[in-house]
């Protein structure tokens, strides 16, 4: 048993500043990562998320600010973090030529462990890649790539893990066995740091999150604490034809209304109590509207997100 | 950390990745039969056929072109260098070792020496089949003991020549690319056709640049001929380029990091 000190800083980001030529990336990020936590840092395409992994992760310096993981400054202490941390790029660096096991191999003789061979059975055995251990990796699919990737990063037993958008490219299947192995471990303690596109990735992963936004963490918390910065409820309105949906729309300005691309549903916002969606419904009828049916929709962190993008832009 | 350990920790990195880069020869054997085989072909085609109108005196065409033949095959095999480096700095690969506090020799050298196995091979192969179609050296134990000598140092430097452009380009593609350029450099030498017989611009790049004086060096003493100071030329240029290729690629290396 692993004794497990939450509440304990282990990563620690101060005011992180980096730019490539005349592009600031990185304009002041600042966070906190506890021990045994899944922190996840979400953003668009382009967003810095990647450039932060990298600083973080000994392979950038930044021209400003600092980061410390389990107390050893990223820029002043590379080695040391080095030996606390693993990496799992956004490209899977497995070694096509190599079978597996001497993928898991290699990486177990760099580290210098004295077991190689024992861990590397555990690995092969925990991602399940016993049966195909002493296949060339070039005739892998993308998720048994995936997991051979990661399987390399725990050899060395890291501490922190970096995950730069770990399920990107993977099938349904894949990116479910893939959610379950990041629980485990971080249930062990471990704490894992991860970026995503999915926003549906972070909510059911994190403890935490945080939006990375034009070079600047715009939100940061915990999922809930996120989703009630918009304390509104969608209220999803059937309609029947496209005549009644776009006087819906007219109707609900105020409320946002939007169209559900590719079908007749409004959505339109809502606090969420029924003096308001009786408001809604009202409103409806003294239009002469009469939907099929109606339904109500919490927030997701897609809808966060894009209001942050939307009201920064 | 202690010298001894680092020391031991560097030889035992060094060794897995010649034996990473070693594997990837045997399991990419077609690519490194290629590399044999075009100096084959090219050997058979100028002793076959243009030999016989290409004027070397009096001397055996296939003991003139034979140090020319070795120094291509060299340069050809350049190309496995240079896209094995190149992916490996392309595609991430890099990245992990550097997270895991990998020395970059130790990265460097599973290049260098697996290239240096690779020529050793093919130039054993070249030398063979060379004998096969009429190849007569004069050479006595101590030429060849310097032909070895002289073999090593130039695969040597120039495959760290090779590790420092592949580094700088940004694709496997480009990469290879360079390292055609880099092919094409001997056959403006003395190792096909003696420069004399060159336009005067040519000739003139022909008999100062280093596969001249490499080949001329070797050509020597395969001839038993005296060598000259063609050997000593041929030693300081290889130092340089291994000098530079060296200093080049450690800043691109740290550069990345910047």
């Amino acid at each position: 048993m692993t004794l497990v000190k939450r509440n304990e800083t282990v990563i620690e980001v101060r005011d992180l500043e980096k730019s490539f030529k005349t592009i600031d990336v990185l304009k002041g990020v600042s966070f906190n990562v506890q021990r045994g936590s899944i922190f996840a840092l979400l953003g668009s395409n382009g967003a810095g998320k990647t450039t932060t992994i990298k600083i973080l992760s000994t392979l950038l310096k930044p021209q400003s600010g600092s980061a410390k993981i389990e107390g050893f400054d990223v820029i002043k202490h590379p080695g040391s973090v080095r030996d606390t941390i693993s990496l799992t790029g956004q490209f899977s660096t497995v070694d096509e030529l190599l079978t597996a096991r001497e993928n898991l191999t290699m990486i177990g003789n760099l580290l210098h462990l004295s077991d190689v061979k024992s861990r590397v059975n555990d690995l092969l055995e925990k991602f399940n890649l016993m049966e195909d251990a002493d296949r060339m990796v070039a005739t892998f699919s993308g998720g048994m790539k995936r997991r051979l990737d990661i399987a390399m990063s725990l050899l060395g037993t890291p501490s922190v893990i970096f995950l730069d958008e770990p399920t990107t490219g993977l099938d349904p299947k894949s990116r479910i066995s893939m959610w379950k192995m990041i629980k485990e471990f971080a249930s062990i303690g471990v704490t894992i740091f991860l970026t995503t596109q999915y926003l549906e990735e972070a909510e059911y992963l994190a403890d935490r999150i945080a939006i990375l936004h034009d070079g600047k963490i715009v939100i940061e918390g915990s999922v809930s604490e996120i989703k009630q910065m918009i304390p509104t409820v969608f209220i999803i309105l059937h309609l029947n034809n496209e005549s009644e949906k776009l006087k819906t729309l007219n109707i609900y300005k105020n409320r946002n209304a939007e169209i559900i691309q590719g079908t007749n549903h409004v959505k339109v916002e809502s606090d969420g109590t029924t003096v308001d969606i009786l408001d809604i419904l009202k409103k409806l009828e003294s239009n002469d509207i009469v939907a099929s049916s109606f339904e109500q929709k919490k927030p997701t962190l897609e809808n966060v997100f894009l209001k942050i993008v939307n009201n920064e832009v | 950390m202690n010298i001894i350990k680092k020391l031991k920790y560097y030889t035992s990195d060094t060794n897995v990745m010649i034996k990473r880069n070693i594997v990837h020869t045997v399991r990419n054997l077609e690519s490194f039969l290629t590399t044999i085989l075009l100096p084959v072909f090219m050997m058979l085609a100028f002793v076959y056929v243009f030999g016989g109108a290409i004027n070397v005196g009096t001397m055996n065409y296939v003991d003139y072109v034979f140090s020319g033949i070795i120094i291509i095959s060299i340069a050809f095999s350049a190309s496995i260098v240079a896209v094995g480096v190149n992916k490996d700095f392309t595609k991430g690969v890099i990245d992990r070792f550097r997270t895991m506090n990998i020395s970059k020799s130790a990265i460097f050298s599973g290049y260098v020496f697996s290239s240096m196995l690779r020529n050793i091979i093919s130039i054993v192969i070249i030398t063979l089949i060379a004998f096969l179609i009429g190849f007569r050296p004069n050479a006595t134990f101590l030429d060849w003991l310097m032909i070895i000598g002289m073999l090593l140092l130039f695969i040597f430097s120039f495959t760290w020549m090779v590790v420092m452009t592949s580094i700088l380009a940004n694709s496997p593609e480009s990469a290879s690319g360079l390292s055609m350029i880099i092919v094409f450099i001997p056959y403006v030498s003395s190792a096909f056709v003696p420069p004399e017989t060159m336009p005067k611009a040519l000739r003139i790049f022909a008999q100062n640049q280093p596969f001249t004086y490499i080949n001329d060096t070797l050509k020597a003493l395969f001839l038993g001929n005296p060598v000259g100071n063609n050997a000593v030329l041929a030693i300081v240029w290889c130092a340089g380029i291994f000098i530079f290729s060296y200093i080049v690629a450690q800043i691109i290396y740290s550069r990345k990091i910047e």
